[in-house]
């Protein structure tokens, strides 16, 4: 079990106090070398805490009685969680943020990732088929080259990112806007089990603390600062994305877009990031390997040749995709024979069955 | 005097004995039914009264008592009265003969003396012939009922006074003809022809596996899309119901009431729409008479639940056990009764709440949250029930339809018929009849699969993220694909083929 020291204990009691801001736990440790005084000697800081911010000394006080240590490091060690501390050598120098860096970061699974590249993805929660996969294709690319995929872990392009890197047996860090005991959104349970065995979750906040609107924004600021660079895959033109966005330029990463259909309004904010000239276009994973000078890994599907009968329906689904009735007009098949041949196709990988009895490439 | 009349009830399906003792002693002139009596009957004092007056008997002024024993049954419905009414004339000695004695008597009295029909004939008549009975006495608008029973004695009588000359011999009444099933047969016709549905193919051959295999189906589409229509249909290409079976159809539509007492038999095969608005005891049975619900109603036919996750999950979820076993078991305070229940369950559902999801023409306003909602409505457990899951096209495919002429039902029929009589063979003595109703060690015996196609599952599994749980259910549908093509092994375009019926169990829905 790790063991805290009395400054770090009351940073982490700090950082139970839900109502309080980060700006706010930030000015309050700025009035003393030794955090452990504020829970001690309340009455001493009374006045400076009351400038700060509504009743905080009370806040403070309310928790020096409720907060059980004991109890806290219990429940650490049970779910297999610690907190990192900027004294940490683990802790990346690169979070060290002029303005903002976190006080502590709560995590669950394998901090080592920490120390490898870093390469955030992220975009929409509600992707189009392109926007997913744009992100898979991404995903995959990036991780198979060496790059630990971070990510939000939200719905969306988020998901898919992560899930993208998992299935290539590689690694992804998830930067989650509640705390590290807490799935949100539920769909994504599977998918965060997966990352607290083989991926690591970070998150600024205490257990249990509810994702709230705020928090998303804050969490973004750490995507970027943890990453080489930022790859957008499909975003709005108002999307939280864009938060990331301003972020990384500030933090003065690399910023990579996906130009996408120009009457999609999901495409709107990736589209018009790349009028600016501090945004890089990618049309690629190579483009993005290349600016890092790096290998891409060839793709090794098993080489075989397609039947007659293959080669017609993928030559009908090459410039769009197309409906079960068109195929069958098209390619003259039997219903059988048609159904036979996608499902063939789409275990190869080459088509997909999309809704609607849809098939595309 | 005592009288003891031999009449029949009913417990669910099964009809057994009840013997009626009359006696009529001195004391204040009353009737006294005993025996468990429901209503229905304890008012049959009433009408056996008047009808008697109205007939031109006369009622005793005495004490009558009516016994119907066994004493400890509950007997409900009102087909005691005819029985009752001979009864007393018997203990009253206006009746000047024993001959009753060598029949069971059923009917229902009206006021003045005629009888009217009962409900359950044909399932009373078929156990009082289990049990050794042959001669009956029935009112006359039952007949067509009982013509299609072969080794009984019918009589059909329409009045008390007829029923009473019949009795004495004074009139002859000779037993109901039997008639041929077949001859009913011929009769039928579909409301909706399989050749009037336009398009929809993958839609239509998906109905003609599910009923070749006798495999439960649900149909994915946008409102509009046909899937009513489709369901429909359904019924006109699905084999001709056996004798055995029509008997057991209507056992159960004679028990509830629903029967046509002019034809007498169900000949169509059922096709029943529940609103999804309906209770639980509507759907399996029960109420305080436990009446057969949809399920026993639509045994060896259709039950059709349009928007089946409108219905209450926990309606839906009763439906596992008859799905199961074929069978509904219904307790209710007075007993326990078991109704059949084989039938084949045709679902449809849109594929998210408003409907638009996977069109082109029409945007889908759902969020995930509520698409996945939506299609969390059936469970995973009744979903496993259901083998074959397709997507119908909507209306903005019309255009793509084949003008070509559409097959009609009895094509189709033809070679629906042709698998099954492949699938009765091979489970000649297994104790089923078609593929669905395979378990793990047939299908293992019977539906092995090429190494190709073996690969190939292997894969999809993989790739299209199907749920494991798929597996038998692709097994099950191919081994069908393959009867329906007379094949005898089944090949890897089989399996490929039943793949693409797995469309919920696809990433794209989640």
């Amino acid at each position: 079990m790790r063991e805290y020291t009395r400054e770090q204990m009351a940073m982490i009691k700090l950082a139970s106090i839900e109502e309080m801001s980060q700006r706010q736990r930030k000015a309050v440790l700025s009035l003393t070398d030794k955090p452990q005084e504020i829970f001690l000697h309340p009455a001493r800081f009374a006045e400076a805490l009351d400038k700060i911010g509504d009743s905080l000394y009370e806040k403070i006080r309310d928790t020096e009685e409720s907060f059980d240590e004991e109890r806290f490091l219990r429940y650490t060690e049970s779910i297999n969680a610690a907190v990192l501390f900027r004294e940490d050598k683990e802790f990346p120098k690169r979070l060290c943020l002029e303005e903002d860096a976190p006080i502590l970061l709560f995590y669950r699974g394998n901090l080592a990732l920490l120390s490898e590249e870093c390469f955030a993805i992220v975009g929409t929660r509600a992707p189009t088929r392109y926007g997913r996969d744009v992100t898979d294709s991404f995903a995959r690319a990036l991780a198979d080259a060496g790059f630990t995929i971070v990510s939000g872990l939200a719905r969306g392009v988020d998901a898919i990112a992560h899930r993208a890197a998992l299935e290539k047996g590689k690694h992804t860090i998830a930067v989650i806007g509640c705390g590290v005991d807490r799935v949100y959104p539920a769909e994504n349970k599977d998918l965060y089990e997966r990352i607290t065995q083989n991926g690591l979750l970070l998150s600024e906040y205490f257990f249990g603390v509810e994702p709230r609107a705020f928090h998303f924004p804050e969490r973004n600021r750490l995507i970027s600062a943890l990453s080489e660079g930022v790859l957008v895959t499909e975003a709005g033109s108002k999307s939280g994305t864009m938060i990331t966005v301003n972020y990384a330029l500030d933090q003065g990463k690399d910023i990579f877009a996906v130009p996408g259909n120009i009457f999609s309004d999901q495409s709107k904010g990736t589209n018009e990031m790349l009028h600016n000239p501090q945004c890089m276009i990618a049309t690629d994973p190579q483009d993005i390997l290349d600016y890092y000078k790096k290998e891409g890994v060839k793709e090794q599907g098993e080489a075989r040749q397609l039947t007659t009968e293959e080669v017609l329906v993928y030559a009908a689904l090459q410039d769009e995709d197309k409906h079960f009735e068109e195929l069958l007009n098209i390619t003259g098949l039997s219903m059988g024979e048609l159904m036979a041949t996608l499902t063939k196709l789409e275990v190869l990988g080459v088509i997909k069955k999309l809704p609607g009895n849809h098939y595309g490439i | 005097m005592l009288a003891k009349v031999n009449s029949f009830a009913l417990s669910g399906l099964d009809g057994y004995k009840v013997d009626i003792e009359i006696d009529i002693n001195a004391g204040l002139p009353r009737v006294e039914i005993i025996g468990l009596a429901d209503t229905a009957i304890k008012e049959s004092a009433e009408r056996v009264t008047s009808s008697l007056k109205n007939s031109g008997f006369h009622f005793p002024v005495k004490r009558v008592i009516v016994n119907l024993a066994p004493a400890d049954t509950k007997k409900e419905g009102s087909l005691f009265d005819l029985p009752i009414a001979v009864g007393v004339l018997a203990a009253s000695e206006q009746l000047h003969t024993a001959a009753y004695k060598n029949y069971v008597i059923l009917g229902e009295l009206s006021l003045d003396g005629k009888l009217r029909p009962i409900d359950g004939l044909m399932a009373i008549l078929i156990s009082g012939m289990q049990q050794g009975f042959t001669k009956f006495i029935i009112p006359s608008e039952n007949a067509a009922e009982a013509s299609y029973i072969d080794g009984i004695e019918a009589y059909c009588v329409h009045s008390l006074k007829e029923a009473c000359e019949f009795l004495e011999g004074v009139s002859k009444i000779t037993a109901v003809e039997h008639k041929e099933f077949a001859n009913a047969l011929c009769e039928q016709k579909c409301d909706v022809d399989f050749s009037e549905v336009k398009g929809q193919r993958t839609a239509k051959r998906a109905m003609e596996i599910a009923v070749a295999g006798g495999h439960n189906i649900l149909l994915i589409g946008p409102p509009g899309a046909g899937k009513s229509m489709l369901a429909k249909s359904v019924v006109g290409i699905m084999p001709d119901l056996t004798f055995e079976e029509a008997i057991e159809v209507t056992k159960v539509y004679s028990v509830a009431g629903l029967l046509d007492e002019k034809k007498g038999i169900v000949t169509m095969r059922p096709f029943r729409t529940p609103h999804h608005t309906a209770t639980i005891p509507a759907l399996v049975g029960g109420g305080n008479r436990s009446l057969p619900g949809e399920v026993s109603l639509a045994n060896h036919g259709v039950l059709f639940l349009d928007e089946m996750p409108e219905y209450k999950r926990a309606a839906l979820e009763t439906l596992r056990q008859p799905l199961e076993d074929g069978t509904i078991t219904v307790s209710r305070v007075q007993q326990t009764v078991k109704y059949p229940a084989n039938f084949m369950l045709i679902g449809s559902m849109n594929p998210c709440p408003c409907g638009n999801y996977g069109s082109r023409k029409q945007v889908c306003t759902c969020t995930p949250q509520a698409i996945r909602r939506y299609l969390n409505k059936l469970s995973g457990p009744l979903l496993d029930r259901i083998d074959i899951q397709v997507e119908v096209d909507g209306v903005e495919y019309a255009d793509l339809r084949a003008h070509g002429e559409e097959e009609s039902s009895r094509s189709v029929k033809e070679r629906v018929m042709r698998a099954r009589e492949i699938q009765r063979k091979r489970f000649a003595d297994g104790g089923i009849y078609t593929n669905s109703d395979m378990n793990n060690r047939l299908i293992k015996e019977y539906c092995s699969i090429p190494a190709e196609a073996e690969e190939m599952m292997e894969s999809a599994f993989r790739r299209l993220s199907l749920s494991a749980r798929a597996s038998f259910r692709i097994l099950k549908v191919a081994r069908t694909i393959a009867d329906l093509e007379g094949k005898d092994k089944i090949e890897t375009a089989h399996v490929a083929e039943a793949i693409q019926y797995r469309s919920l169990d696809r990433k794209y829905f989640n």
